[in-house]
């Protein structure tokens, strides 16, 4: 009896702990209305990556249109249509890259001409304006119905909902990737499609968590959001977000923000302002992983007035460019997702300006942080310089491969430019003799010299020096000063 | 031949606006009406215009007083009856769920009250020989209002609603129907002049002025809306009706006899009323 009562005493705290332990694991999930939500449709929220700046799709003008809103100190301001994509009976769907510069959103009878019913089209801002959208085309839309896409944060793969023939009934899920000159054939999401309808797919900004909507059995009722997550290159099996994201209501198009807990769906529940309306939900019950990001403003180096820049991510290990971007043409700012365990070259090009390269190592482990890194483009004048990202193995004056991404954008400027002169120097750290250093600066900066050539550039244009250790950029003698005074440099010296 | 032809191109027109485009995301356009998603108010915006017909079914009572011999007065404590009603009326959905409407409106309260006596009859007329035979009466009064009220709508379901308000009632006219009639014996009635005149015998007219001008009612009621279209809803509504003031004042006078005195006497006279209204919605 004794045995008894103690095991029950030793029993009883542990029930309760694990009790407060799976509270503490599942917070309760609260979801909010958006506070521009109207009588109407307010559907498919997109935030860009940053969350300064939230897209969603309502017909409160009696036909579909896509608005926007910005933040400004956490607050979203009055929602603007935007009413430059082109003509067209229904607009809306957007997705968006990370930097929020291009955009690829659903439309039904579009001026830009379609494949057959409602399209995907693609549209680039430029000057604080979106362009008329262009169409996907032919591979990727269907003389069916294709819509609502989703982009990855790399902007290279493509999901939407479509419900062409050859799929498992209704509206299913398909992925296409972007094969550096056109979309590749769409790939039905197999392992996700059912009978019934999925219908707004969202990737999350770690590329692997997928969020969908369905009607299919077993739900809340009416449409229920799910999520799967990507195994190699298959989708796991879907799990429903649950109560309070799903009611017996239609719940769709749920997005999550990259480390963030907030995230943003549609539902047409009781309790909003009529029709299908934005909601928010906190904290997000089903996080994607967490992710590197990079921000920053470009600017000119001068005036300090800010760019509209082409960013190219270069993983310099496969010399592929894996992401190219454009900061914004008023604003100057840009926003890229990186993925941990890989060094890039984030290389800003402006063909007014010198370009700007530098080396990004994201270590693996590395979650949820964010990078700020502000780029000063030098304008093409006599003495400007930039640091070109070329590198050497130790003792030596050999380019290594990783150089070579660097070093042909350094050509292809040479070739825009051909009244432009310039002198490659090499630098050195502290380390080692004057001598010695003097010697492998000038090696090294006619290896470069010497690649340039290779590549169809007047030898005549280009003169070496190596400086040594002599002009250091860093005075100091941590091994941070030292990896920065380490450099070859690109300097104009006549134009 | 004509008539089917444009019945056809009736039903083709309505085809063609009935269906639904598509869009961006719905790929067979929006659902059927009647499983859509709730709206913001009756209809879809915020604005909407009912008509609504539909009938009073009223409920009278009242209290009679006898002082003297029985009669028939003494059984008409209560009735009812249907009156056909029409409302014009406008909804402003101030939520999601909560709503504001104000209604105009022509009511017409109609109820029948009946009682009875055992009246003496001289059988056969002039043998002196007088036996009880039952005289059926049967009042039936038709009341007209004018009516304006506001009504709070709370919409707790997607498609169920409660409506509370209050409405005033302006009397417009009333009218009235008496009837006697023997049921038994062999007795008849007869006119001034001493002439048979049968076993029944009908008195109609107006008594506006028997009933209070103004009314005021609180009106509870329940409805359910059934999209027809995006724009145009049916809404069936179930309604109580509760008077805070009486039908009519007491009526003290109208028994009264020349030599018996006070007969009988109607005090605390009231009418409530239940009412069926079918309503049609338009969006505005």
């Amino acid at each position: 009896m004794k045995r008894w009562i103690l095991v029950l005493a030793a029993a009883l705290p542990i029930a309760v702990m694990a009790q407060i332990q799976q509270r503490t694991l599942r917070p309760t999930v609260e979801v909010f209305p958006f506070e521009y939500n109207s009588a109407a449709d307010d559907f498919c929220p997109a935030v860009t990556h940053n969350g300064a700046t939230l897209y969603f799709t309502s017909d409160r003008s009696g036909e579909q249109r896509i608005y926007v809103c910005r933040s400004r100190a956490g607050q979203w301001l009055s929602p603007d249509r935007i009413r430059t994509l082109g003509d067209a009976k229904q607009i809306g769907c957007p997705t968006l890259t990370p930097d929020g510069q291009t955009m690829i959103f659903a439309a039904y009878q579009h001026e830009a001409g379609s494949n057959g019913r409602t399209d995907l089209y693609m549209s680039k801002r430029s000057e604080g304006y979106w362009g008329k959208g262009t169409n996907l085309g032919a591979t990727v839309n269907s003389s069916a119905w294709d819509s609502q896409g989703s982009l990855s944060s790399d902007g290279r793969t493509l999901y939407f909902a479509s419900d062409r023939p050859g799929g498992k009934g209704g509206t299913d899920l398909y992925r296409s990737r972007w094969l550096g000159d056109r979309w590749s054939e769409p790939e039905p999401l197999v392992e996700l499609n059912t009978e019934y309808d999925e219908i707004t797919p969202s990737i999350a900004p770690d590329d692997k968590t997928l969020y969908f909507a369905s009607n299919r059995p077993g739900g809340n009722g009416g449409y229920d959001i799910y999520v799967a997550r990507l195994q190699g290159n298959r989708f796991g099996q879907p799990q429903n977000l649950g109560q309070p994201i799903n009611t017996a209501a239609n719940d769709i198009s749920y997005i999550a923000l990259p480390n963030s807990t907030t995230a943003y769906f549609a539902s047409d529940r009781s309790g909003g302002s009529g029709g299908y309306d934005i909601w928010r939900a906190v904290p997000n019950p089903e996080m994607p992983e967490p992710v590197v990001t990079m921000h920053g403003i470009v600017r000119n180096s001068t005036t300090q007035i800010p760019i509209g820049a082409d960013i190219i991510i270069t993983d310099l290990k496969t010399r592929q460019k894996v992401a190219t971007f454009r900061s914004d043409d008023e604003t100057g700012e840009y926003y890229v997702t990186l993925t941990a365990g890989r060094t890039y070259a984030v290389t800003a090009y402006h063909p007014d300006y010198l370009f700007y390269s530098e080396q990004i190592e994201v270590p693996t482990g590395e979650r949820g942080r964010d990078l700020e890194k502000n780029i000063d483009l030098a304008p093409i004048a006599k003495e400007n310089a930039t640091r070109l990202l070329v590198f050497f193995d130790f003792d030596k004056a050999d380019l290594k491969e990783e150089s070579l991404p660097e070093l042909d954008l350094a050509a292809t400027f040479l070739r825009e430019h051909p009244e432009v002169k310039v002198r490659i120097e090499g630098h050195t750290d502290d380390v080692g003799t004057d001598d010695y250093n003097l010697q492998l600066s000038r090696r090294r900066a006619e290896a470069v010299k010497k690649y340039l050539v290779s590549k169809g550039i007047d030898e005549k244009r280009i003169t070496t020096v190596g400086y040594g250790k002599s002009q250091p950029k860093v005075k100091d003698t941590t091994p941070e000063a030292r990896a920065q005074n380490r450099r070859v440099e690109m300097k104009i010296v006549a134009k | 031949m004509l008539k089917r032809f444009l019945l056809c191109v009736f039903a083709a027109i309505l085809v063609v606006a009935l269906r639904a485009d598509e869009d961006v995301l719905r790929p067979k356009g929006r659902p059927e009406p009647s499983s859509g998603p709730p709206t913001q108010g009756i209809v879809r915006g915020p604005w909407a215009l009912g008509v609504e017909l539909g009938g009073s079914l009223s409920f009278f009572g009242q209290d009679v007083t006898q002082y003297q011999a029985p009669t028939y007065q003494t059984n008409l404590t209560s009735g009812s009856g249907l009156g056909p009603l029409l409302n014009l009326a406008v909804d402003y959905a101030l939520t999601d769920a909560l709503g504001i409407q104000a209604r105009l409106g022509y009511d017409q309260k109609h109820f029948t009250t009946s009682g009875y006596m055992d009246s003496p009859c001289e059988t056969p007329p002039g043998s002196g020989l007088f036996i009880p035979t039952r005289v059926e009466h049967t009042t039936s009064q038709t009341i007209a209002y004018w009516t304006g009220g506001v009504a709070f709508r709370y919409r707790f379901e997607e498609n169920w609603m409660i409506l509370a308000g209050a409405t005033y009632h302006s009397r417009s006219n009333a009218s009235f129907t008496e009837t006697d009639s023997i049921t038994g014996g062999t007795c008849q009635f007869y006119d001034d002049a001493g002439f048979p005149i049968g076993r029944r015998r009908q008195e109609s007219g107006s008594n506006t002025s028997a009933f209070n001008a103004a009314r005021w009612s609180v009106d509870l009621s329940v409805g359910y809306r059934i999209p027809l279209s995006e724009n145009i809803v049916f809404l069936p509504r179930l309604a109580g009706q509760i008077f805070l003031n009486p039908l009519a004042g007491d009526n003290l006078s109208s028994g009264y006899h020349p030599v018996l005195g006070q007969v009988y006497a109607f005090t605390n006279r009231r009418l409530h009323a239940l009412q069926l209204l079918l309503g049609l919605w338009f969006n505005l």
